[in-house]
């Protein structure tokens, strides 16, 4: 377990990146806050049961690649399911939504400091949330501080043939905290699995490097300052398809 | 396959682009259809046109005497006035104003038309981009520091001139980002009655419009190595 780190999840294909990646690497939470879907609908970040992945859900792609290491997880399984079967302790939410008072009133009551937050798509967290005064480790989908916004892997690919993401702590500002951790990677080999796969595993990635650090010095050491760059808003599926099928 | 995102008003109902599911390369043939089909309901000829060539066009349809691009309030020979009249306005306005859209968004779309370089046209793209990309709506005017919008959000020509700003502008810097809301700007114009355009004098163009943004596809995949197709 990390100390002083605990994490508020959505289950997502992100949030089950992210805990098999840790589970991987031992980097365990102490405690994580759920943001339950209570509805039948999906919601941003959650994937259709039917993955295409094949009968054991396992991804069987990108094995062995070190920059792809954390696309080697399940999407498949629930959350709840990692939380259990990894012994780590967990609370439902009182709502899925982050900004709602009483979700914000249960991570006031937590004792751990920094908070690795992974919730539904779109989801900006208002002030109340970092007036908390704990800290929110991001893991932005792209590399900062050019490619600010949504679905920036996609612009990235299209402009440059690569895709990124970075580390920071949240600001009340869109993808601005100071970046502790970003890496560049190439284009994966599977551009269709970008969205639950692919993107998942490069945040994936870099959250074990980011928190491997801080378990080694017990510091979050800025890496450099987040200005400047562009700010992307969901691209558009005409650009999206040519980043997916694009093969320069 | 059909294209979906410009299937129904979109005025009324906003698409939805989130997690857009990959359709291939029959998705992007039925793209161009759905534009070719636009330009054909607009009463205009589809023409591929060359990336070279799109500024001079454009230039062209909209810099006319005609004025169709401008609205009454306006000076009619705005777009033949010195060039630097536009530029005064817009360098004058602040987000800490009320901003009335049409009079910014002409402004941009003179000064685009003269090509003069001027920074401050990429400053006001970028926030009525972020307003549409939040919003999804483009208000007559905007209360001082640029948030939410007041008034008629239903005025096409907002959306028309915008389209013809970003369009303009991605074919001076290829930036990706005014590619996309292009995209969904001309989605939702497609998605509207051929009448409602014409009733605000928007169809003008907009078929011109329409193949600057094939071209500017069919560039980008080229570039890319994507075959269309079509």
């Amino acid at each position: 377990m990390v100390v002083d780190i605990g994490m508020i999840a959505a289950d997502t294909s992100r949030s089950r990146a992210y805990l098999q990646a840790l589970i991987r690497h031992g980097l365990l939470p102490g405690h994580v806050l759920v943001l339950e879907n209570p509805s039948s609908a999906l919601l941003p970040g959650q994937m259709a049961r039917d993955t295409g992945h094949g009968a054991t859900g396992a991804w069987t792609g990108e094995v062995g690649s070190d920059c792809w290491s954390e696309a080697d997880f399940d999407p498949t399984i629930p959350l709840r399911e990692l939380l259990d079967g990894a012994g780590i302790t967990h609370e439902t939410a009182p709502s899925q939504d982050i900004n709602d008072e009483a979700v914000i009133a249960a991570i006031s009551r937590r004792p751990e400091s920094v908070l690795i937050y992974s919730g539904y798509g779109g989801v900006l967290l208002h002030k109340n949330v970092l007036a908390t005064g704990k800290r929110f480790l991001h893991i932005h989908g792209g590399y900062l501080p050019a490619y600010k916004g949504s679905t920036t892997n996609f612009y990235s690919l299209l402009a440059e043939n690569a895709m990124g993401a970075s580390a920071i702590f949240l600001t009340e500002q869109i993808d601005s905290g100071p970046i502790l951790l970003r890496r560049e990677f190439p284009p994966p080999a599977d551009r269709t699995r970008i969205d639950h796969v692919f993107d998942s595993a490069v945040r994936a990635k870099v959250l074990v490097e980011v928190l491997g650090l801080y378990a080694k010095t017990s510091n979050w050491d800025v890496a450099m300052e987040n200005k400047g760059g562009d700010t992307y808003y969901i691209i558009h599926p005409v650009l999206k398809h040519l980043a997916i099928m694009a093969i320069k | 396959m059909k294209y979906s995102y410009s299937g129904e008003n979109r005025l009324e109902t906003p698409a939805k682009y989130t997690y857009a599911a990959f359709g291939g390369g029959e998705f992007l043939q039925a793209y161009i259809r759905d534009r070719q089909e636009a330009i054909a309901g607009l009463g205009q000829a589809y023409k591929d046109l060359s990336w070279e060539d799109i500024p001079h066009l454009l230039r062209r349809e909209f810099s006319s005497s005609s004025g169709q691009l401008l609205s009454t309030p306006l000076q009619p020979d705005r777009v033949d006035a010195p060039a630097s009249m536009p530029v005064q306005i817009i360098r004058a306005l602040s987000a800490d104003q009320t901003i009335n859209t049409t009079e910014v968004l002409e402004c941009l779309v003179a000064i685009q038309l003269t090509s003069s370089g001027e920074p401050a046209v990429t400053v006001w793209l970028d926030r009525l981009v972020q307003r549409f990309e939040v919003s999804k709506k483009i208000y007559e005017t905007y209360p001082p520091g640029f948030r939410k919008g007041l008034g008629d959000a239903h005025q096409v020509r907002l959306y028309w001139l915008l389209a013809i700003a970003l369009c303009l502008q991605y074919h001076v810097d290829e930036q990706l980002k005014y590619l996309s809301t292009l995209l969904k700007l001309t989605d939702l114009l497609c998605s509207l009655p051929t009448e409602e355009l014409k009733a605000e004098s928007c169809s003008t163009g907009l078929g011109w419009v329409l193949c600057a943004e094939i071209a500017a596809i069919r560039r980008l995949a080229d570039q890319k190595g994507v075959a269309i197709g079509c």
